[in-house]
């Protein structure tokens, strides 16, 4: 009877610092892409860039698309809300498509900080990154914002 | 100015002694004068050694005074070039940080540009990349045994010569092949098996989302089967039955393709292209002048997660393959994506007219697939009917269940089971299953 007790404290204790730790490990994604990109980019257009149905924006510029590893937990965060599937199936899409050769966008998979990073330099380029790694960065600009 | 009465006093005093001694006495009716000579003496003797004493003092308090400027110039000196010491050093401790960061954000620059130009350059390099899989097949049909199979091993040879030009290859080496020659100069063959073949080699001119070109093999542009193939992606190892039996696998000639934006979110996608048509030769020449053409359209909604409806059409006033008969093919196909579930189904037909129209006769197959998706496992159904020639006896349905387990996004492990009913009765149905490794070699 104790042990039962004990072991329903225990089992309500580690439920309670689960439920207790997520919102603190859940870390805001946001979409960026140059600030000097002047194009209306909305959650469906983030999509379709994504889904590689399109791949030049408005002014006729080739997109430069940056992915985050598939072990990222920022990516699984980002192909949920956006793709609604698994990280693992948006990069099992990529080289799907590579391999049938339809691919249209040029992807690069590289980590958070090259992200930011590379985003500020490019820009024709769109990324996907923590909210905390874009406000370390210059010349970013937040298009939308993913809460886990 | 103590010291300056002192001394005035000495030299009144001195000059009263001098006076005394030469003669010249003060003479006053009441004193002895040698009396007040020994007085005078006396006091000069004090004021002497009074004035030797102030002078002693004063010579001291000044060399006092001048030790202790020495010494507050000296402190206030050594002060100073402490302080200029320490100035130096904190200036020469941010000059070096400052040029530090400078190197630094230098380097940072550099490391960006080298990053990129090494990007670049691996981006115009050759990639290599492929798939590969292992599979074990048994089946109910008499006489076949329980076998390994080295299915496929393909490679993979692109390179990107500049942001518009592109170059695409796919060899295929189907079931480990084996090429064995006679060892006497004659060139024969001793021995071979399994399949070496390029399924694919062309060059791409990307000019922008509503115009490319392509030249070269590559596979026909109809339905989805045709180009959604390869082993690591698709659920199962056996295509459906109609596949390549209706359009032809490849095509060896140019194609045009893009995608255009019609209404804000509605894209429609086309292919169009012209090639030597369906032949074993029709990598090195057309056996007849007539060419094949065919034309794909893919219509993409933004509804659901994904939704594409798409149609094809393909014509070949000379088909080698089929005894130069005229051929007409059409179909559709549809994909839709619900969250977890896909669902997958293709339509098609071939019209084949022949020369002396008694031959005439239409090829038809269709196929639905339902696969549903959790976590890393997927599992589906297909129910898949095909119909080589527009009598019945040839019909053959087919019923497939198959389940996924993906390892990780490039490493699938597979189990399939497929029933085959023939309408023919003298062909017996028979099911047979497939467990298969597959994994996909690129990044």
């Amino acid at each position: 009877m104790l042990l039962s007790v004990k072991f329903n404290a225990i089992k309500l204790l580690f439920i309670l610092i689960f439920w207790l730790s997520s919102p603190v490990c859940a870390q805001q994604m946001v979409v960026v892409v140059n600030v000097e990109n002047m194009e209306t980019i909305t959650p469906k257009i983030i999509k379709q860039i994504y889904s590689d149905k399109r791949n030049f924006w408005a002014t006729g510029q080739q997109i430069l698309l940056f992915e985050l590893p598939v072990k990222d937990k920022g990516r699984e965060i980002f192909a949920k809300a956006v793709l609604n599937k698994s990280a693992m199936a948006s990069q099992s899409d990529w080289s799907n498509r590579y391999v049938k050769n339809t691919i249209k966008n040029k992807v690069k998979i590289k980590p958070q900080k090259l992200v930011a990073k590379f985003v500020s330099i490019h820009k024709s380029a769109i990324g996907y990154i923590p909210l905390l790694v874009a406000e370390k960065q210059k010349n970013l600009k937040i298009v939308m914002k993913i809460d886990k | 100015m103590k010291l300056s009465s002192y001394i005035y006093c000495f030299i009144l005093g001195f000059s009263l002694s001098v006076y005394a001694t030469s003669g010249h006495a003060i003479t006053n009716p009441e004193d002895e004068p040698s009396a007040k000579i020994i007085q005078l003496e006396q006091r000069i003797v004090e004021l002497e050694s009074m004035v030797q004493l102030l002078l002693k003092q004063s010579k001291l308090q000044s060399s006092l005074k001048s030790t202790e400027h020495d010494l507050s110039t000296k402190i206030a000196s050594k002060v100073n070039a402490n302080q200029q010491v320490i100035n130096q050093k904190d200036i020469a401790k941010n000059t070096s940080a400052i040029s530090k960061i400078d190197e630094m954000s230098a380097q940072a620059e550099m490391a960006i540009y080298s990053y990129e130009d090494l990007s670049e350059e691996i981006n115009n390099s050759i990639k290599i990349s492929g798939y590969a899989d292992v599979e074990y097949k048994g089946s109910g049909e008499e006489g076949v045994n329980e076998q390994f199979r080295m299915h496929h091993l393909s490679l993979f040879f692109t390179k990107q010569f500049d942001n518009q030009i592109k170059f695409f290859s796919e060899i295929e080496y189907e079931d480990t092949p084996k090429l064995e020659g006679v060892n006497d100069g004659s060139g024969d063959l001793k021995l071979s098996s399994g399949k070496i073949f390029v399924e694919a080699v062309n060059f791409d001119w990307n000019y922008s989302q509503h115009f490319n070109l392509r030249a070269g093999r590559f596979f026909t542009p109809a339905g989805i089967w045709s180009e959604d193939h390869y082993p690591p992606f698709v659920p199962t190892q056996e295509r459906p039955l109609h596949i390549r039996k209706i359009f032809p696998q490849l095509v060896d000639g140019l194609s045009l393709f893009g995608s255009t934006e019609f209404v804000p979110n509605h894209f429609f996608n086309y292919t169009s292209f012209i090639g030597n048509g369906e032949s074993n030769v029709s990598g090195k020449k057309d056996l007849n002048s007539s060419k094949a053409v065919g034309f794909k359209g893919d219509y993409h909604a933004p509804w659901l997660d994904d939704f594409t409806l798409g149609f094809t059409l393909y014509n070949d006033n000379q088909d080698s393959s089929n005894h130069d008969a005229e051929k007409f093919a059409y179909g559709y196909h549809l994909k839709l994506r619900h969250e977890k579930l896909t669902v997958q189904a293709e339509y098609s037909k071939a019209d084949l007219h022949f020369a002396n129209g008694l031959d005439d006769y239409k090829s038809e197959g269709y196929y639905s697939q339902f696969l549903y998706q959790f976590d890393q496992w997927a599992l589906g159904y297909r129910y898949d009917i095909f119909n080589k020639k527009d009598i019945n006896i040839d019909k053959v349905k087919r019923n497939s269940i198959f389940i996924n387990y993906h390892v990780n996004e490039h490493f699938t492990l597979k189990g399939e089971y497929h029933q085959d009913s023939h309408r023919d009765p003298m062909i017996d149905d028979f099911g047979f299953y497939i467990f298969s490794v597959t994994g996909y070699l690129g990044k």
